[in-house]
């Protein structure tokens, strides 16, 4: 099956800087940036991969109700995505909006409830509808930039952009709109921080994906913007289409609240079917972005169905080992990630593995990036919920 | 489009506001019998487990359950049954819960996964044996409009059976009173369907139905309820509002949320009548429910019951502050 959705732009901020084009260089030097939180007292748990000071906008004149952290790295990443793609000035009566969020404002709701306890007067947060809740965002970001089309905020956990993505990409095959904006974001928050600690899957070292003694997940924050458009649109003025869309899929363990089945049945069949969708069959596809988080039980689980579905035929990489665990945002900056990997023909590698699970029979790219030929790459972000969301992305000269 | 047979509804809400327990109410006749959502869900869960859901929890796992019985659709059939959510606010009270007991290293492991806004649809794909797309929105008012609007688009999807979608919000008004915008009166606690000084009543309450591709209704013998012509988003009233009238005939109602920002509201309502003129009756949730911010899916099952009764066909329309609208025009099916 062809897909008619392509991407045209793309935006990213995360811990390793500001812009796609730094992104791209620090996922080819093999550098990340993982410090222990500045935003809050984390009381020494581990590290995280925060925005650097300096990096995250300031709030716009005249949008500071709605100017959460979350807000104003959104807005760095839309407005990239827009440039990148030539639609800076363009009208956007028809285009969409897809958000995935987690925590969106949650951030401020923290700051706002400080020193409030059990039984205490609730505070008088007045900018709790524009800045907490998870709508929030897109809605503020679609009024700050005039986006006038379908707008709609998924939070489904970890696979919250990935599957705004899939959403966007099935209305623009159904000529809903003819483009759409997939933003990812979130920012670092003591709930998240102190709520994945008490599940005991944070890592008290940096994230070490896949090596047979990794210790849990590092928790990052940061925004990514796709641009997704219908082929015509984007070939009939000229636009520059740096991937296609080639398939989705998404689906449901219904096993566990917080732990993926432990047999990987519900990710192999969301694989299978992102793969089915794209009318390709393993053999296509050279590169899996992992969800690869760094718990003991994620990766071992998805390494098996990699294994099973795979073999050694697609190199895997992780590239939570550089941005740390984003969440809501993972699934649109690995998205993104995996253009990178088309247009430049390299596989990251995975940070921090000194010596690979040996349960895990897959080709994981150490030490340093590697060089493919790719013709299609598949991403996959799973969440809380057993919620399963694989994307299947393809080089542009290949499947035009 | 493909065309859209709703199959199965259910509404959960307080037997009336205030009240503690929640109630279910499926099918087509708002007098049908009534069940406790605990007692419903007792006989379907393990204790253990229904302890560690929320009370938001209750009611979502409690409503789409008791739609996909109302839809008769199995246990046996559910592993191809999807689920989309649309809630504003989603877990806010055991996020508040965890704010005010303090953010630290203490924090509860069961609290914290029970305040991610897809808890809800986690514990239902468990219990109830969907494996299916999941989709938690959230947009504000247009929540559960969303829902149904981003339903029809996947069951319009390759190979797509089914889909439970839900809107709704449980009630936590010393959250929210003090955070409307300025300018705004706080919701005031009234009787069900009443309004005080322009106000209507907070409450909580969820709304399910049961869509299904028309044409894997009609081969499983299910019964079509209504279906889903249009469902349309945008930024636009008049364009959005009037792309829905375009292809079809002026629906015999339409049914409009019970706001709270008067001034949208009449701004929708002009919209509105001039788009289908100023005689087609329009109708609010108020007999269902008082005021509850993702209601989307409330008015639809609302819509379906007028249509098991005679209607021809329902216009149901959402906005918010910002002015986005959505339209979902349902009718009883004839000539599909």
């Amino acid at each position: 099956m062809s897909s008619d959705t392509v991407i045209t732009g793309l935006g990213a901020l995360s811990a390793l800087g500001r812009g796609v084009k730094r992104h791209a260089s620090c996922l080819s030097q093999g550098q990340r940036f993982m410090t222990l939180p500045t935003l809050f007292d984390s009381c020494g748990a581990g590290p995280v991969a925060e925005v650097p000071a300096g990096l995250v906008p300031a709030v716009p004149e005249g949008h500071e109700a709605v100017g959460s952290r979350a807000f104003c790295m959104a807005l760095a990443v839309v407005d990239e995505a827009l440039e990148d793609a030539g639609l800076a000035f363009a009208d956007h009566s028809s285009t969409a909006i897809f958000t995935g969020t987690t925590s969106s404002g949650i951030l401020e709701g923290e700051r706002a409830f400080e020193g409030v306890g059990p039984g205490d007067p609730r505070p008088d947060y007045r900018h709790f509808d524009d800045q907490y809740v998870a709508g929030a965002l897109g809605r503020a970001i679609a009024r700050v930039r005039g986006i006038r089309g379908p707008r709609v905020t998924i939070s489904t956990a970890c696979s919250s952009s990935a599957s705004a993505l899939a959403q966007a990409a099935t209305g623009i095959e159904q000529g809903r709109f003819p483009t759409a904006l997939v933003l990812g974001v979130d920012s670092m928050t003591r709930m998240t921080y102190f709520g994945f600690g008490s599940l005991g899957l944070i890592s008290p070292c940096p994230c070490s994906p896949f090596d047979a003694h990794r210790q849990g997940l590092t928790l990052g924050e940061g925004a990514a913007c796709v641009v997704l458009e219908h082929r015509d649109r984007a070939r009939a003025r000229k636009a520059r289409m740096r991937a296609s869309v080639m398939g989705w899929a998404r689906n449901v363990d219904g096993h566990h609240i917080t732990q993926p089945d432990p047999q990987g049945h519900g990710i192999e069949t969301c694989i299978r079917a992102a793969l089915l969708r794209s009318g390709l069959t393993p053999r296509s596809v050279g590169h899996v972005n992992a969800h690869g988080t760094g718990t003991p039980q994620n990766d071992l689980v998805e390494g098996m169905v990699i294994g099973r579905v795979f073999g050694h035929g697609a190199v895997v990489s992780s590239t939570k080992s550089y941005t740390g665990h984003t969440l809501g945002a993972a699934g649109a900056l690995e998205a993104l990630f995996c253009v990178l990997a088309l247009e430049g023909g390299t596989v990251p590698a995975t940070l921090g593995v000194e010596s690979v699970d040996p349960r895990l029979d897959i080709d994981i790219v150490t030490g340093s990036s590697r060089s493919c030929d790719l013709e299609a790459v598949l991403s996959s972000s799973f969440g809380f919920g057993g919620n399963n969301c694989c994307i299947v992305l393809g080089r542009m000269e290949a499947s035009v | 489009m493909t065309v859209a047979a709703i199959t199965g509804l259910s509404v959960v809400a307080p037997a009336f506001p205030g009240a503690g327990g929640l109630v279910i109410r499926a099918g087509t006749d708002p007098a049908d019998e009534t069940c406790a959502a605990q007692e419903y869900l007792s006989k379907r869960i393990p204790k253990r487990m229904l302890r560690r859901m929320t009370h938001f929890g209750t009611m979502v796992v409690s409503g789409a359950l008791a739609a996909l019985d109302d839809a008769g659709i199995t246990d046996d059939h559910r592993a191809h049954v999807g689920s989309v959510l649309g809630t504003a606010y989603g877990e806010i009270a055991v996020a508040c819960q965890i704010f005010e007991n303090g953010l630290g290293p203490g924090i509860s492991p069961t609290a914290f996964h029970n305040s991610v806004h897809n808890a809800s649809l986690g514990y239902l794909s468990i219990f109830g044996g969907l494996r299916g797309p999941s989709l938690s929105i959230s947009d504000s008012t247009l929540s559960g409009e969303q829902a149904l609007v981003e339903a029809s688009s996947m069951l319009s999807d390759p190979g797509a059976g089914a889909f439970v979608v839900g809107s709704g919000d449980e009630s936590c008004p010393s959250v929210f009173s003090p955070c409307w915008r300025e300018g705004e009166e706080a919701p005031r606690e009234t009787a069900r369907g009443q309004e005080s000084g322009g106000i209507i009543a907070t409450d909580e309450a969820c709304g399910f139905v049961v869509m299904e591709v028309e044409k894997r209704a009609r081969e499983r013998g299910a019964r079509t309820i209504a279906v889903v012509r249009e469902a349309l988003a945008g930024a636009d009233p008049v364009q959005v509002i009037g792309a829905a009238s375009r292809e079809h005939a002026a629906p015999d109602v339409i049914i409009v949320p019970a706001g709270l920002d008067r001034k949208a509201d009449a701004a929708i309502l002009e919209v509105v009548r001039q788009t289908f003129g100023h005689g087609t009756p329009v109708a609010t949730e108020g007999d269902l429910c008082g005021y509850v911010p993702a209601s989307g899916v409330i008015r639809c099952v609302m819509a379906c019951r007028m249509i098991a009764h005679g209607a021809a066909s329902v216009l149901v329309i959402g906005k918010d502050l910002d002015g986005h609208c959505t339209v979902v025009l349902l009718d009883g099916g004839g000539g599909s």
